[in-house]
């Protein structure tokens, strides 16, 4: 009986456990894929509105929605003086160039070969393609990023996320575990190579308060994942 | 409950809310069972990518269209390099390619070289952008807000629904670069119902165009360098300024065969430096060099008596003209010693064969045509045209552009005047005239007023003269879209602005300037890289939401034209329009047929004819043709007189030349009834007058400027690598003239004309002529990217927007400044 009793206990106790944690990461996969929205696209007044609602922007927001929008896109999409790249390559990725041929036209200019940063397209995006094919990720409808963008690859966290909670919910526990252990390492060899980067010129940007809230949302963000995904 | 958990519970409603969007546990995403456990296992072993593919393609780093080979590792283009099969990348002679090809490898030049830069240029725009500010003009911030593809289309398909139903078509006005997907560009202009479809071409070598057709009846003939013995340029520096890549190795080759090289420009330039012999001239002048060239040969008898009894017209006056254009006379103009131009015509008419070529140099100020034609016509006097080393008739077969009519609501728009006039250009491109309609815009002149402009990757603000005039013309339209790679300084005067892509993401198809046809395919080596359409699907998107057709009611823009039904996919529409202009043109293959030849290329077994002047004329032909004079011409279906394809000579029908007698004309009577723009009528005679803005006490300098192999344009300054090589742009002057005037080499200088001003490094050297100041075109963006920003010096500003009146061409030589220390 009290073995019983005990056990019953250990279960109910597992079963709150999970219980929460099923909670924690659908809020979390929640928030992180609120996050991708907020820098995927300039936000629409349903975004705008969320947004207020967990408090990223202020009262009086429906007046503003052009002006975010614009925001949006100076920071994010039109390269300028404000402009934060939005793609990992620029970030982690060096581009290699072979070297000419001594003088490759008889032009007299030949280039030496070598290695540049900043440049899209890096070996990241393949990468990150196979990652994506493998856990059967489908990017949200009307993204047309390329791999490495930053709201894509937070969506991607979101999807493992909500996938281990969805395993958890069916009591898959080895596939629960296979998905924390994919976030995890999908944090390590991509998000978090350049998350804290990107986010510090996100934070810091002087063009709106609404994407420096979500600069620092995402710079807690690892410390947030750390305390239900300790890997 | 307290705020924070009001606020918390909040916040967790919204996350829940996108967790399963709405629904919850039901939209978590499906799961398929043990499907993360392969994702880990396989992720493990690390990336795995197929082998290497090499795809073949087209470079168009430049106008040259070299061919390119692409090694592309999992979806990455990671090497770009000379493709073997293309000889756009060899040699323009068939005999030279075939023999040496295999032993020394075909070329391409350092920007063919810095392409990944290009495709992976982290300024590239990714996105369409609405310009929210409605105010506009150089500085002034567009206030751009992202936009998705459907908005940017409905918009632009609503504005130009709004045209037709107005009866307004014409007022439509659409430039393009000149080498990528034209034909479904000028299509999709008749089929709207506008005339005014314009590409670069007027900005580059329409003056020589105009030049050589005057005199040889073809618009680009080309030298043939490797078989020559001689080789004189005027204003060309072919080494550097590489259109094709494979200039600099027919230019070495030559010289190593003991060709003399001779190279007549202001500026010292690279194939000066390799030359025998540079001879510094006052711009604008070499046409009254050439004339006294032409005195010095006459004089002496140098000429090819035969070629000119047999093949010319109009010896007699020409001779007559230049009998007192004295290398003594030249002289004073050129500031050429009398004695250089009897030496170089001496030298030029003995060494045989010997070729004369013009190109931008002279060919940009106002008197460049008549110049041009005086230097064409030395080739007339020594018998070099279409003959082995010298200035060659290419025979330029490829692809067909199938023709389709415009139904009736666009030709009634249609037949409207051009806006800029390019029927008073008597010998005018089909480019247009783009300085003309830049000014008129600007001025409000024109026979109508223009509403609504697409630019297809042309940065006008930067590439046509008169910077304050282009930035007024574009302000004045209502409406402006452009479609390009970055946000240049003319995509912030947009109202939309759409991404485009780079020569790696999509199709052309390239007939090579090569003397033989030759074709080369462009095609997608990676998909678009931000899922962005190709411009040929931007611009089949529109004709679809428009629901152009043409006069039997196809709807070209959706109609496969190998298939004859409805395709959805642009691509897979757009390859059977590639496949049917291959098929209906010389290759007669598809464009999966072109794919698997080797390097992509096509090419004509026939290599490189010359003399083709004289072949005869099939009898069959002969049978058919109508005669005027001693001019044949072929028959139209309704039998009305076609195209020129011979003449009656010695009672025998030959190909002839393309002029209206069929010979090289030196003199053409009939010139004198057409008018230029200016209302002037066109000189029978290769006239030297001196172009009308000459050095005065205020400004005195002229001022020119180039191209080097290290930039195309204004359009390559972004490029880590190319500015690596070709950093900025200093103004050269001569060590004597900066000693005169006190300055110094590196020195801030101001470089003002009656136009604008701009400020410029000083770089003191022998290698200018002394009258002259000048520097490489395309720096001193104030847009395009991080790199190119704030680099070097713009001296767009500095000129007025005018054209040539005899071919419309820009004039972006024409400048005459004071330096003053900055
Ligand atoms: S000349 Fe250079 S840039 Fe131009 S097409 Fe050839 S390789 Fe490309």
């Amino acid at each position: 009986m009290l073995r019983e009793g005990v056990q019953g206990v250990t279960r109910s106790l597992e079963a709150t456990n999970r219980e929460e944690r099923i909670q924690e990461l659908q809020r979390s996969g929640g928030e992180i894929r609120f996050l991708s929205r907020l820098l995927g696209a300039p936000p629409d007044a349903a975004l705008l509105a969320d947004a207020h609602a967990v408090g990223l922007v202020e009262d009086g927001w429906e007046a503003r929605v052009e002006q975010y929008r614009v925001e949006y896109t100076r920071l994010f999409s039109c390269p300028g003086p404000n402009f934060i790249p939005v793609n990992q390559s620029v970030y982690t990725d060096i581009l290699k160039m072979e070297p000419s041929a001594p003088d490759p036209s008889g032009c007299g200019m030949a280039f030496p070969g070598g290695e540049l940063r900043g440049y899209l397209g890096g070996t990241s995006c393949p990468a990150l393609v196979r990652w994506y094919t493998e856990a059967a990720f489908t990017a949200y409808d009307g993204a047309r990023q390329m791999p490495d963008h930053i709201s894509l690859e937070l969506d991607f966290a979101a999807h493992l996320c909500l996938a281990e909670a969805h395993a958890l919910v069916i009591e898959a526990q080895d596939e629960a575990a296979a998905y924390r252990d994919l976030l995890f390492k999908f944090r390590q060899n991509f998000l978090e190579l350049w998350l804290a980067s990107f986010s510090q010129c996100v934070a810091s940007n002087s063009v709106s308060s609404l994407y420096r809230r979500v600069g620092a949302r995402l710079l807690e963000l690892p410390t947030s994942l750390d305390r239900y995904n300790p890997g | 409950m307290q705020p924070d958990d009001k606020k918390n519970t909040l916040s967790r409603k919204v996350f829940l809310k996108y967790a399963g969007m709405g629904a919850a546990a039901a939209a978590l995403p499906p799961l398929v069972p043990g499907l993360a456990r392969k994702a880990l296992a396989s992720i493990k072993t690390g990336q795995n990518y197929e082998k290497a593919q090499r795809i073949f393609s087209c470079c168009n780093q430049c106008g040259g269209q070299t061919g390119i080979e692409c090694l592309v590792e999992g979806g990455r283009v990671v090497s770009i390099r000379p493709n073997n099969h293309n000889p756009n990348g060899f040699s323009n002679i068939s005999t030279d390619f075939f023999a040496n090809i295999e032993k020394e490898g075909a070329v391409m030049c350092p920007k063919g070289n810095a392409g990944l830069m290009t495709l992976y240029d982290p300024d590239r725009l990714q996105k369409p952008l609405r310009r929210t500010n409605p105010e506009k003009g150089i500085g002034i911030d567009p206030k751009w807000k992202e936009i998705t593809w459907d908005e940017a289309y409905t918009e632009i398909a609503n504005r130009l629904k709004k045209l037709r139903a107005d009866s307004d078509a014409h007022k439509l006005l659409w430039f393009s670069e000149d080498h990528s997907f034209t034909h479904v560009q000028a299509d999709f202009m008749k089929l709207f119902g506008s005339p005014n479809y314009s590409n670069h071409s007027n900005l580059c070598d329409t003056a020589r165009k105009a030049s050589f057709k005057m005199v040889m009846g073809d618009e680009r003939p080309l030298m043939d360098a490797i078989q020559s013995k001689y080789i004189l340029l005027f204003g060309w520096n072919p080494l550097s300024a590489t259109k094709w890549a494979f200039l600099p190795r027919l230019m070495t080759r030559a010289r190593e065969n003991g060709a003399k090289l001779v190279v007549v420009d202001p500026n010292f330039s690279y194939t000066a430096n390799k030359a025998d012999e540079w001879v510094p001239i006052r711009p604008s002048t070499d046409g009254a060099l050439a004339l006294a060239m032409a005195h010095v040969i006459i004089r002496d008898k140098l000429y090819d008596e035969t070629f000119i009894k047999e093949w010319t017209a109009g010896f007699d006056q020409f001779a007559a003209y230049v009998q007192d254009k004295t290398p003594q006379w030249a002289e004073t103009i050129t500031t050429v010693p009398a004695k250089t131009i009897e030496k170089i015509a001496h030298d030029f008419a003995t060494t045989k064969p010997s070729l004369a070529d013009v190109w931008s140099g002279p060919g940009q100020h106002c008197n460049a045509v008549q110049g041009g034609r005086a230097i064409a016509c030395l080739n007339a006097l020594t018998g070099s045209y279409d003959r082995p080393g010298t200035m060659v008739s290419p025979e330029k077969k490829g692809n067909k552009h199938i023709e389709w009519s415009a139904d009736d609501t666009a030709a009634a728009t249609l037949r409207m005047d051009r806006f800029d006039g390019l029927k008073s250009y008597p010998f005018g491109h089909k480019s247009g005239v783009y300085c003309e309609s830049f000014a008129r815009l600007a001025e409000g002149k024109g026979p109508y007023k223009p509403k609504m402009g697409i630019v297809v990757f042309q940065n006008l603000l930067m590439s046509v003269p008169g910077t304050k005039t282009v930035e007024a013309a574009l302000k004045s339209l209502e409406f402006l879209v452009v479609n390009d790679t970055c946000l240049s300084e003319t995509a912030q005067l947009a109202d939309i602005v759409v991404p485009g892509t780079t020569y790696l993401e999509r199709y052309d198809l390239n007939g090579h300037w090569v003397t033989w046809p030759v074709l080369g395919l462009r095609q997608p080596v990676v998909a678009p890289l931000f899922g962005q359409p190709t411009e040929y699907e931007f611009v089949a998107e529109l004709g679809r939401r428009l629901g152009l057709k043409d006069k039997d009611g196809v709807e070209i823009f959706k109609m496969g034209h190998v298939s004859h039904q409805p395709i959805e996919d642009k691509k897979a529409w757009y390859e059977e329009w590639l496949s049917k202009e291959l098929l209906e043109g010389e290759p007669k293959i598809s464009l999966d047929e072109l794919k698997a030849l080797p390097g992509a290329t096509w090419m004509s077994k026939t290599g490189t004819t010359y003399e083709k002047y004289a072949k005869p004329v099939s009898e069959e032909k002969v049978k058919a043709a109508i005669t005027e004079g001693n001019v044949l011409f072929s028959k139209k279906k309704d039998g009305t007189k076609d195209k020129q394809i011979g003449i009656l000579k010695d009672g025998k029908a030959v190909t002839g030349f393309q002029t209206p007698s069929g010979k090289v004309e030196l003199f053409n009577a009939k010139l004198a009834e057409k008018k230029d723009a200016d209302g002037v009528p066109v000189d029978p005679l290769p006239v030297y007058k001196p172009r009308q803005w000459a050095p005065d006490g205020q400004f005195p300098l002229y001022l020119i400027n180039w191209k080097q192999a290290s930039h195309t344009h204004s359009r390559s300054q972004n490029n880590a690598w190319l500015v690596e090589i070709g950093p900025n742009n200093p103004l050269l002057m001569n060590a004597a003239t900066a000693a005169k005037m006190g300055l110094k080499d590196g020195d801030a200088v101001w470089v003002e004309s009656k136009y604008g001003k701009m400020k410029s490094t000083l770089k003191v050297t022998a290698g200018i002529h002394p009258e002259v100041v000048g520097s490489q075109h395309g720096f001193g963006h104030w847009a395009l990217g991080k790199i190119a920003n704030g680099r070097g010096s713009f001296d767009g500003g500095l000129r007025p927007t005018k054209a040539d009146p005899i071919s419309g061409q820009a004039l972006h030589k024409e400048c005459c400044v004071k330096v003053s220390k900055a």
